[in-house]
């Protein structure tokens, strides 16, 4: 048992993989991945069973099957947050040795640069679109703080309520359409941060 | 996308008119406004924002669109608790108030108070008072005007029979427009004891160049066997144009119910009432037999409010133990309350609670358990409408104390969305008030129909306010935003899980671990409010990642 690359795609009443591939070298453990159901991206994510243990190969799946686009990473990472579009996305954060603040966009072929957060985080709660993005969090649980992306730039976000909901590693990055009406399921706190909970997190604004 | 810099061979630098209009007074456009792309919610400092400075409990508001003057009712305290009106006039932030006009050279108990298009007068009531809490209501017409002459009471008439001792207890004046009449609302004592309200509305008419006013003949809302009905309010649904109602119907299980108002002139038909899906309570002024559904207080405030095609109301929803925001639609009589299809079947739409939302920000929440509260939870919470934002209002009280802030929040609806808040409260008034009836929702051009003008008075009877409330445009900025916990919990606590849905509204997590380690399978759909189970994923892990909706999603890798 361990990472795997095997995907599932949901009805809203079941689950079904048979008729869906795996990726080529994405997955495993939170891998970035941005889009829908029919064209999504996905890159990233801790393997294992590639050179750093990290993935660098960005795909697309076309709901049927992923490909590989050729291009990749700079450095592998997993670990992270990713939000928008299979052609307009962007990953931020993650880890692979060190907690990462970058941000990079993606525009459906060519990986770039964008801000950096200005605090390195992982497996952060996180909700949002391309341009509307809210994070909180994760490897910073119990800093009591969080950011937020407008498209362009991070900068720090409310605090207002944070206290009760400042978790680590809840559920992967949620669309949600925005920041305006986010959600974050579970997430781990106490010793070793493992001890798992049964909140929801909202963020409105 | 390249950029443009000719349209049809026009240097787009070179346009200055769209349509023959300068571009730069462009507000409308195909008949539309252009909405301002983000303007933060406010309140407003208006000048003369006090009408009166005694005791001025239990008035009522109303706004006159004919000469656009904004009218209060009030029992006077500093005149023998007469019943008065006084008119004021608005431009820009400030309220020129004309002259108090006395009603009635009587004491009275709560006023309430309309204006009516179709006879271009307000209409005010009071109840007189000199007899218990036996309400005996009056109404009668005013001129309107900035200052108002005589008020011509000469017609004034009178309700028979006794109240039940709590209602009238603010507003109690509705104009219906689609009847062409104004309706006087409140519990009456009938076949029940005290604490049983029968509830019927009153038409006015005949309010002619004479300025008679006749009360015809009740109907009554609902008075059969165990459902009888308390603490009825009414509201004006624009887009049914229908006035229509929510009542606590004290059937066990107590429960809600909504109502659509009909008929036109004299006639009257009150239509059967619907109830809210969960057992639910609207209590007016108490009510502790020992049952958790009767512990909880919205004393006297405004509960139902029209906006964006949707009546809202602030009920307490004991599925949750929670204030909550939902709402219900109108077709032709029925009415519909808002359910949430996207998991289960008839979930009802419903905010997050007021008290997880804004624990001791709009509601001081100083039980915790609010079950066992009893008039602890006293919550003299507002709910207001503002259709120029097409946005609610929510306002409640930090502390119990009168030098407890009032704070408020805006509050947006929309069917792929459901309830939100527009970020942190601010803060609406620096002492607690209590709400009288009738915001005034005032909707044309000038600048406060960005505003809800919401009456009310210290808790320590110091005065009679107007105050203003923007709730916004758009969001707030990010570091506006306000995070809360649902009322509503997983059934399986996890950490390390899955996460997808382009809404909160539809939405689920996948998988994860538990606190001993075990990888999971289950997943659980959420709904804003509740959740429900989802279908397994074929093999249990922890950290996927998730994308796309609810009904349409993907999750891909993870730790088997």
């Amino acid at each position: 048992m361990g990472e795997v690359r095997t995907c599932e795609e949901y009805n809203g009443t079941s689950w079904t993989n048979t008729s869906v591939g795996s990726l080529n070298e994405a997955g495993g453990e939170n891998a970035f991945l941005a889009g829908t159901s029919s064209a999504a991206v996905a890159t990233g994510g801790y393997v294992g069973d590639v050179g750093s243990g990290y993935a660098t190969m960005v795909e697309h799946y076309n709901g049927t099957a992923w490909s590989d686009t050729g291009a990749d990473l700079s450095t592998g990472i997993g670990y992270g947050g990713a939000a928008g579009t299979q052609t307009d996305a962007i990953f931020f954060g993650g880890y692979s040795g060190s907690i990462s603040s970058a941000t990079n966009g993606w525009n459906g072929s060519a990986i770039s640069s964008l801000n950096a957060m200005s605090n390195a985080r992982n497996v952060m709660q996180s909700a949002g679109t391309r341009n509307d993005v809210i994070i909180t969090g994760g490897g910073r649980h119990g800093n009591n703080d969080g950011e937020f992306w407008n498209g362009t730039s991070w900068a720090a976000s409310s605090t207002n309520g944070l206290a009760a909901m400042d978790l680590y590693s809840s559920s992967s990055h949620a669309d949600c359409g925005g920041s305006f009406a986010a959600v974050f399921f579970g997430g781990g706190t106490g010793s070793g941060v493992s001890t798992a909970q049964s909140r929801i997190g909202h963020h409105d604004r | 996308m390249a950029d443009i810099d000719k349209i049809n061979g026009v240097d787009v630098g070179d346009i200055d008119k769209i349509d023959g209009a300068d571009k730069g007074d462009i507000d409308t456009l195909h008949s539309g406004e252009i909405p301002a792309s983000q303007t933060d919610p406010s309140v407003s400092a208006l000048t003369n924002y006090q009408f009166d400075s005694g005791d001025t409990k239990n008035g009522g508001m109303a706004y006159s669109p004919d000469d656009s003057t904004l009218g209060v009712a009030y029992s006077d305290g500093d005149n023998s608790s007469y019943p008065t009106v006084r008119l004021g006039t608005l431009s820009s932030t400030t309220i020129t108030w004309g002259n108090e006009t006395v009603c009635e050279s009587a004491a009275c108990g709560p006023m309430g108070l309309a204006y009516d298009t179709n006879v271009d007068r307000y209409v005010v009531a009071w109840q007189v008072s000199g007899s218990g809490n036996a309400p005996k209501v009056a109404g009668a017409s005013v001129e309107s005007g900035p200052v108002i002459g005589s008020l011509q009471t000469d017609a004034l008439s009178q309700v028979s029979g006794k109240g039940d001792g709590k209602t009238p207890e603010g507003n109690m004046l509705i104009y219906d427009p689609a009847g062409s009449r104004t309706l006087l609302y409140f519990g009456r004592s009938g076949s029940h004891n005290m604490d049983q309200d029968d509830i019927f509305p009153i038409t006015f008419d005949n309010v002619g160049s004479d300025n008679s006013v006749t009360i015809d003949s009740a109907t009554t809302v609902s008075n059969s066997g165990a459902d009888y009905t308390q603490a009825m309010t009414l509201a004006y649904d624009s887009t049914a144009n229908k006035v229509v109602g929510i009542y606590q119907d004290r059937g066990s299980p107590y429960k809600v119910k909504a109502f659509v108002v009909s008929g036109s002139g004299t006639t009257v038909t009150a239509n059967t009432g619907v109830a809210y899906a969960n057992t639910s309570v609207m209590c007016h002024n108490g009510d502790h037999s020992g049952s958790s559904l009767s512990r909880h207080r919205l004393d006297n405030s405004q509960l139902l409010v029209h906006v964006n095609g949707v009546n809202h109301c602030l009920i307490w929803d004991d599925d949750v133990d929670e204030y909550v925001l939902t709402g219900f639609t109108v077709s032709g009589t029925t009415p519909t309350w808002l359910v949430n299809s996207n998991i289960g079947s008839s979930l009802p739409v419903r905010s997050n609670g007021i008290n997880k939302q804004f624990d001791d920000d709009l509601s001081y929440n100083d039980d915790d358990d609010p079950d066992g509260g009893g008039e602890d939870e006293y919550a003299t919470y507002g709910l207001f409408a503002n259709s120029g934002r097409n946005r609610l209002v929510l306002a409640g009280p930090a502390d119990k104390s009168d030098g407890g802030n009032m704070n408020v929040v805006g509050v947006n609806y929309a069917a792929a969305t459901g309830y939100n808040f527009i970020g942190q409260y601010l803060t609406f008034h620096d002492e607690q008030l209590h709400f009288n009836y009738g915001d005034v929702d005032i909707n044309n051009d000038s600048w406060y129909s960005n505003y809800a003008l919401i009456t009310g008075q210290p808790i320590d009877n110091s005065g009679g306010y107007v105050l203003a409330f923007d709730p916004g445009v758009g969001l707030r900025a990010g570091n506006a935003g306000v995070f809360s916990v649902s009322q509503a919990t997983l059934s399986t606590a996890r950490t390390r899980c899955g996460g997808l849905g382009t809404s909160r509204i539809a939405s689920l997590t996948a998988g994860g671990k538990n606190t001993s380690g075990t990888k999971l399978t289950s997943t659980e759909e959420y709904n804003g409010s509740a959740i429900a189970a989802g279908g397994n994923i074929a093999t249990a892990k922890m950290t996927p990642s998730g994308c796309g909706s609810l009904t349409a999603g993907l999750l891909i890798g993870g730790t088997t």
